[in-house]
Order: structure tokens, then C-alpha cells, then sequence
């Protein structure tokens, strides 16, 4: 790789690769974070189920306290983290490739098929498989099994894959969670998390995350049954 | 640059089939989820000169090219759904060149 003609020709390639971000930019937006965007590259990427994840270049320019706050993890330790919790089977979506070109990190994972959670509620509708059980089993299992934080687990972080769609299946839907976006997350050593693993200490100012926990119990039903939802 | 373990392993495993495509610069081998993974048989500057001097058109997306470490059994890996008909490679309809 320190052959001068390789990075030359390394180099030339890559001219291109601006051109494709721009182009990727005007594509179909699936979500949007306040550390990135992610879009879909099924079409381009030959009908396979595919996205990237694309961070806002100007976190860059951000303090250490400020970057922090949206991105806790490097683009990099995000896909190892996500790559491990793949690997052990536990569901989240398959970290396809990473890299950071011309000052752009990014991911390149396989897109899940469904709806947030948030998209679910808003559009009133009902998971009636799986359960509220489930969802609170599987966020145990991340901090005490897999041993990790999210510490960013709201319902806009919690995907149901399905083939079925909210407004074809009178709004009862059953599929599979899948957690998503591990920007803020952090590997623990402790059998439980504590307090002190939902806050992130840098020099002198403390970010305190909420417990994994905390946003999704806007799930519960209120009175009676099991399902996922908000009213 | 960082590949996913599963993918990895798949285009690892891909190198024990036959090639779909060969030509004089390498092979290129295709996995089960047909994510292409080549092999060169010329220095790796050499070929990315070759898909430098590609007319546009027929060009990959520079994006989905993931040039692998040296100690690798095989040294590009294409992260697109590769097809391969008439002879002729595609990513979805668009045919491109690859090796």
C-alpha cells in the first residue's frame, strides 16, 4: 500500500466517491439522527436490501463535549459494537462495511424491512406479536447478557421488521424487533448496569443518558393485555 | 476500512467455488448472497488503474469496492448484488466491468 503508484491510482478513484455521496443525498431518506442520516441504497446497490448510514460532516467541528452528546462512540467502534452483537445472533441489522472517505464516515448495513416503532404508533397501529414481554426480555438481554448500553432507546430506535403494512393489515401488526442505531452506546463489565454506565464523564461536565428502559415503557399498554403500543 | 464478520466469512467461503468471471487481471468469485469478491493476478495499483481508465458507464460505484488488506486470499471485495448473464456482469440492469 506505500507504492506511489497505488495512491495515485487509490487517489483517482476516489474522486468519484463525492459525486456518489452527493447522489446517495438525493436518494430515499429512511431516517435521520441528530449524528447522521441513513439512506437507501437497495436500487443502486443491485436490489439488495442495503442502507448506509451517513454522518453529518460537521460533527467534526464539534468540542469533545458537544460530539459527545450525539455520537458517544466512534463511526467505527458503532459497527464493531454492532458487528459483535450480530454475530451473537442478537437482533440487529447486519454491519455490511465502514469506512471514512474524504472526511465522510459511514456505514453500509443491511436495511431492515418495517417500521419503527415510532412510525407504528403514529400511524395507530398494534403489535400483537411480539409482546411488551419480549421487548423488555430483549432489552434486558443487551445490558446483562450481550453487556451493553444503548442508552438511547426510544421507540424511534426500535424497529419491527414485517412484511405486513400498517394501513393493509387493519393496523394489527406481528414481525420482529430489531434494535437500531448504537451511536451512544457503551460496552459495561458489570453483570447489571448501573447508574454511572448511563453517564459519560469528560473532564469536568457529566452526560447523563436515560436507562435503557426508560422511553419504551411509553409502550405499555395502559390497562390490560400485552401489546406494544401507547394508548 | 472494515468488513462485517458475516460478510467476511461469506466471501471467504465464496473462493471455494468456481470463478464466474476470469479474465488476465483476476477472478471474480460470487458469494451466496452474490456479493462478488476478487481475486487479482496483477498488483493492486494496476488494476485500479484499469477501472480508472473505465468510460463511466461501465464503471462500479466506487462505494460499494472494498479493497481488502494485503494478507487476504483475495484483494476486492464488491459489496453490490453482482449478476452475471451472457457473459456480461450487472448490478441490477446496469452493466458494469469488475475484473
Amino acid at each position: 500500500m506505500g507504492n506511489p503508484d497505488f495512491k495515485t491510482e487509490f487517489d483517482k478513484l476516489f474522486q468519484h466517491f463525492s459525486e456518489e455521496i452527493a447522489e446517495i443525498r438525493k436518494g430515499r431518506l429512511l431516517g435521520e439522527g441528530r449524528a447522521a442520516k441513513v439512506f437507501d441504497l437497495t436500487d443502486s446497490w443491485g436490489g439488495h436490501p442495503v442502507c448506509v448510514k451517513l454522518y453529518h460532516p460537521h460533527l467534526s467541528e464539534l468540542s469533545p463535549i458537544e460530539y459527545k452528546k450525539v455520537q458517544a462512540v466512534t463511526p467505527a467502534d458503532e459497527f464493531s459494537m454492532q458487528d459483535r452483537l450480530f454475530t451473537e445472533k442478537f437482533p440487529v441489522s447486519e454491519p455490511l462495511y465502514t469506512d471514512t472517505e474524504d472526511g465522510q464516515p459511514y456505514i453500509v448495513m443491511e436495511k431492515i424491512h418495517g417500521y419503527t416503532l415510532t412510525e407504528i404508533n403514529e400511524n395507530g397501529g398494534l403489535i400483537v406479536s411480539p409482546t411488551w414481554a419480549e421487548l423488555e426480555k430483549l432489552i434486558t438481554e443487551l445490558n446483562n447478557q450481550r453487556r451493553i448500553v444503548h442508552r438511547d432507546l426510544h421507540p424511534g430506535n426500535i424497529m419491527l421488521q414485517t412484511e405486513q403494512r400498517i394501513s393493509s393489515t387493519g393496523r394489527k401488526l406481528s414481525g420482529k424487533l430489531y434494535i437500531i442505531d448504537f451511536g451512544s452506546s457503551k460496552s459495561i463489565f458489570s453483570d447489571n448496569p448501573t447508574l454511572e454506565d448511563f453517564s459519560l464523564t469528560i473532564g469536568n461536565s457529566v452526560i447523563k443518558y436515560t436507562t435503557d428502559h426508560f422511553h419504551v415503557r411509553i409502550l405499555k399498554p395502559r390497562t390490560g393485555g400485552d401489546n406494544l403500543f401507547l394508548r | 476500512m472494515r468488513i462485517g464478520t458475516a460478510a467476511l466469512a461469506e466471501l471467504c467461503a465464496s473462493l471455494g467455488r468456481e470463478p464466474a468471471i476470469v479474465t488476465e487481471r483476476g477472478e471474480l468469485f460470487l458469494s451466496e448472497r452474490s456479493f462478488g469478491a476478487i481475486r487479482l493476478k496483477v498488483p493492486t495499483a494496476d488494476y485500479l488503474r484499469f477501472v480508472n481508465e473505465l468510460p463511466a458507464e461501465v464503471r462500479p460505484k466506487v462505494m460499494s469496492l472494498v479493497l481488502l488488506d494485503d494478507d487476504k486470499d483475495f484483494q476486492m471485495a464488491v459489496m453490490a448484488s453482482v449478476k452475471i448473464r451472457e457473459g456480461k456482469t450487472f448490478i441490477r440492469d446496469r452493466e458494469v466491468v469488475l475484473v
